[in-house]
């Protein structure tokens, strides 16, 4: 092995790499009816913070903060809200 | 005679006083236990990362006496007597230090591994130069590695700090740092 440790392999530092400007190619798939193709080996850590911080922007005015998991029907409780009120935000949207 | 066991001639723990983020901590520290582990084991300050463990990823970066140093390239007991910030110490409670805020904004981190030793990174060398350029700011964090972000977000959030703030944030917060 050439390439032992983080100073024979050489990692790109911020001098090397260069700003990339991002856009979204959209094919959707003709095999199944809403278009969606497989990302496969995805991780599942960022599901479940994308879930919180999707709630929490739908909670936004009642400043809720999700730190914990799961969340269990006693999110009412636990940040003083109630479900009517969120499911016709959700609808709104 | 009786010869001596190396463990009989060399102390194995020696007892240091050092103060972090404000905090005087006193405690007994393995000789060769490096300030890494020690911040993260001896007084539970996880917020510093150990990435490589031999100075070349910058993740375990804190201000050490004001300065920024890799805390695995340090043995715990040359910090006897020291000051360390380390990222819990940037933060007032839930208020954020402005660079971190800024960080937020412009979504300047992804898994957030490298993130404390970039801040710890970058505010001293903001602190000196409070008005770097983009090639300036490439070249100072270029001892810090970071996988998820290509480096391009956290460039933008220090460019947008620099122009909110222009030099003043020091003001703003009277406590180190």
């Amino acid at each position: 092995m050439l390439t032992t440790s983080y100073l024979t392999y050489l990692l790109p530092t911020a001098c090397e790499v260069p700003s990339v400007h991002i856009e979204h190619l959209e094919i959707p798939s003709s095999l199944n009816p809403i278009g969606v193709r497989g990302a496969g080996e995805l991780g599942t850590i960022g599901a479940p913070a994308a879930v919180a911080n999707a709630i929490e922007d739908v909670l936004l005015s009642f400043g809720v903060r999700i730190r914990e998991f799961p969340l269990t029907q006693d999110l009412e409780a636990r940040f003083g809200c109630n479900f009517v009120t969120l499911r016709h935000r959700c609808m709104r949207r | 005679m009786k010869m001596k066991g190396v463990s009989q001639l060399v102390p194995s723990k020696k007892k240091i006083s050092v103060k972090v983020n404000g905090k005087v901590y006193q405690r007994n520290a393995e000789v060769r236990q490096n300030l890494a582990d020690f911040l993260r084991e001896e007084l539970d300050l996880t917020g510093t990362h150990i990435g490589c463990e031999h100075g070349a990823c910058g993740a375990c970066t804190i201000l050490f006496d004001g300065q920024s140093v890799r805390s695995c390239l340090m043995f715990a007991v040359q910090a006897n007597g020291a000051e360390i910030t380390t990222v819990e110490g940037l933060s007032q409670g839930n208020q954020l230090h402005p660079l971190q805020e800024s960080f937020w904004e412009c979504h300047a981190l992804q898994c957030g591994y490298c993130t404390p030793g970039f801040l710890l990174t970058l505010v001293p060398f903001l602190r000196n130069r409070p008005d770097p350029s983009e090639e300036e700011i490439r070249k100072a964090i270029s001892g810090n590695l970071c996988r998820c972000t290509g480096y391009q977000n956290i460039v933008i959030a220090v460019l947008k700090f620099i122009q909110k703030y222009k030099g003043k944030w020091e003001t703003d917060t009277s406590e180190q740092p």
